[in-house]
């Protein structure tokens, strides 16, 4: 199977049709299957509002403070905050904003996924990969108040608008990914493709479109080091905000994660989770590279899945890896005939649910 | 050559444009932190600095007690100077601001010199002498918890 992406469409809006019932139905599945067991843990929207959940909030009601060499909440990125601060104004409670704004925008994050993997792949292998991505395990989180439904959706509008030659609305939205995740950065890496690929039949002014989409990212966490600077005047605080959970990022960080992992497990054994999702992480995108995901793409998956090692912790990669697209298309490559694909989607629901359930002893 | 400097220069003003709309957006819908959070988190940070302090001096073979906080002093001349005092069991209380020394005062029979901490507060300054001879673990805690407690007092 090859990509499609250099054999370009007519320039289009990102307008695309009605999301198709399968799709909608499928993401009803994840978010019953999620969210009923979450409630069957204990039977209250906060066990959807917990964990990063309560920082989010915190910054969405009081803004940001840093408290130096403690926790504290510049660590987490400001547009879900503000996005929980709009939906609470309208009259929503806090404890309900969280998962109320995450189950909507996973909806609309799979349309435009499904859309952009079809657009790369076609219709089938964007089928198999946007199901599994509705109901991968630690999908659970695209229901709790993190914001990684967010995040799917500018992480996938933004190629696809660049796909469609929209660089504006790219510009947009791959500088609001890196406002929401610092994961948003690495879509540099396929608009920078993308816009090479489309370079000859660019206008000029298309180009420098092109050229701001992809310094958009680096231009919008910018913007967050000098809002820091502007209210606790460190504009360095997440990363100083970062260092009290132990992640630091270092060109040895690395060899620390592996070297400290037998004491990190027995510490707390559910690091298993994060250490097997890894390299089970690894080699799916060695699957994606064998279905012809473009190279851009593969790394920018690489990065998301990789880079958080050099900080010396394993913790939470599981949860990293729902924004690399490149791992869902892997898998779906894997699952070509109907039979697997079953298998695999009653595994994905299985392992669901127990991956839900750890909400209540273990941080995504 | 004139179409390549319009790509290199509409790319730059739009990274700039997200840059300066982005702190805009984050300006306006985020809540600055309230004063006393803010007050409560330098506190305890100050006080990070205040525990970790040695209150035994070893010179000349000879063991001396006292205490060196650091923070904001009355200084020599009337206004307040980032400094560190350096208050002994018995005797001196000497004022450390970069390279002068100067000599604040004489202690008998008490521990330490009560330190002082200054806080800011929308514009006004605010004061607070602690008479504490010892910071425990707890009341760092505390301290720290006061600026969580202040966001979350609604929650």
């Amino acid at each position: 199977m090859s990509v499609r992406s250099d054999t370009l469409p007519a320039p289009r809006g990102l307008t695309f049709a009605p999301a198709p019932r399968w799709l909608v139905g499928w993401w009803a599945i994840g978010r019953l299957v999620a969210i009923a067991t979450a409630l069957a843990v204990k039977p209250t929207v906060w066990t959807l509002d917990r964990w990063d959940g309560r920082w989010y909030r915190m910054v969405a009601r009081g803004g940001y403070l840093l408290v130096p060499g403690r926790q504290s909440d510049p660590a987490f990125f400001p547009l879900y905050p503000i996005l929980l601060r709009i939906v609470h104004g309208v009259g929503v409670g806090w404890g309900v904003a969280g998962p109320l704004i995450s189950n909507l925008a996973l909806l609309l994050g799979l349309g435009l996924f499904f859309a952009l993997t079809r657009e790369l792949f076609g219709e089938r292998l964007a089928r198999r990969s946007t199901i599994y991505l509705a109901i991968f395990p630690l999908s659970y989180v695209f229901s709790m108040t993190y914001p990684e439904s967010v995040v799917l959706v500018l992480l996938t509008a933004a190629p696809l608008a660049a796909l469609r030659r929209r660089w504006w609305l790219a510009t947009l939205c791959g500088g609001a990914a890196a406002l929401a995740r610092p994961e948003g950065l690495f879509l540099v890496l396929p608009l920078a493709d993308i816009a090479w690929r489309q370079r000859p039949t660019l206008s000029p002014r298309q180009r420098g479109a092109a050229l701001a989409a992809i310094l958009a990212p680096v231009a919008a966490l910018m913007s967050y080091s000098l809002y820091l600077d502007t209210i606790l005047h460190d504009p360095l605080a997440w990363s100083e905000a970062e260092r009290a959970w132990g992640r630091q990022f270092g060109i040895g960080g690395a060899f620390r994660a592996f070297a400290h992992l037998p004491a990190a497990l027995g510490h707390n054994p559910w690091l298993l989770r994060d250490v097997v999702c890894f390299f089970l992480y690894l080699a799916l995108l060695y699957a994606a590279r064998r279905v012809g995901a473009p190279v851009a793409w593969l790394a920018a998956g690489a990065a998301i899945v990789v880079l958080p090692i050099f900080t010396g912790a394993f913790d939470s990669i599981g949860r990293f890896g729902l924004l690399a697209p490149p791992l869902f298309w892997g898998l779906a490559g894997l699952t070509k005939d109907a039979r697997s694909e079953r298998l695999v989607r009653c595994l994905l629901l299985i392992l669901l649910v127990g991956a839900t359930a750890s909400i209540a002893y273990v941080f995504p | 050559m004139r179409t390549a400097l319009l790509t290199v220069a509409v790319g730059p003003v739009g990274a700039v444009g997200v840059a300066a709309s982005g702190w805009a957006l984050q300006a306006s819908a985020l809540p600055p932190p309230k004063p006393a959070a803010r007050i409560g988190a330098d506190t305890s940070t100050w006080f990070q600095n205040y525990r970790l302090v040695v209150d035994v001096f070893h010179t000349h073979h000879r063991t001396i007690k006292g205490a060196c906080p650091r923070g904001w002093f009355p200084g020599p001349g009337g206004p307040k100077i980032r400094a560190s005092l350096l208050s002994l069991r018995r005797g001196a209380v000497l004022l450390l601001s970069g390279r002068s020394v100067s000599l604040v005062g004489r202690r008998r029979n008490r521990l330490h010199q009560p330190p002082v901490a200054i806080g800011d507060a929308d514009g006004r300054e605010v004061t607070a002498r602690l008479y504490l001879t010892r910071v425990t673990r707890t009341l760092l805690a505390r301290f720290h918890m006061l600026a969580e407690a202040e966001l979350g007092r609604t929650r």
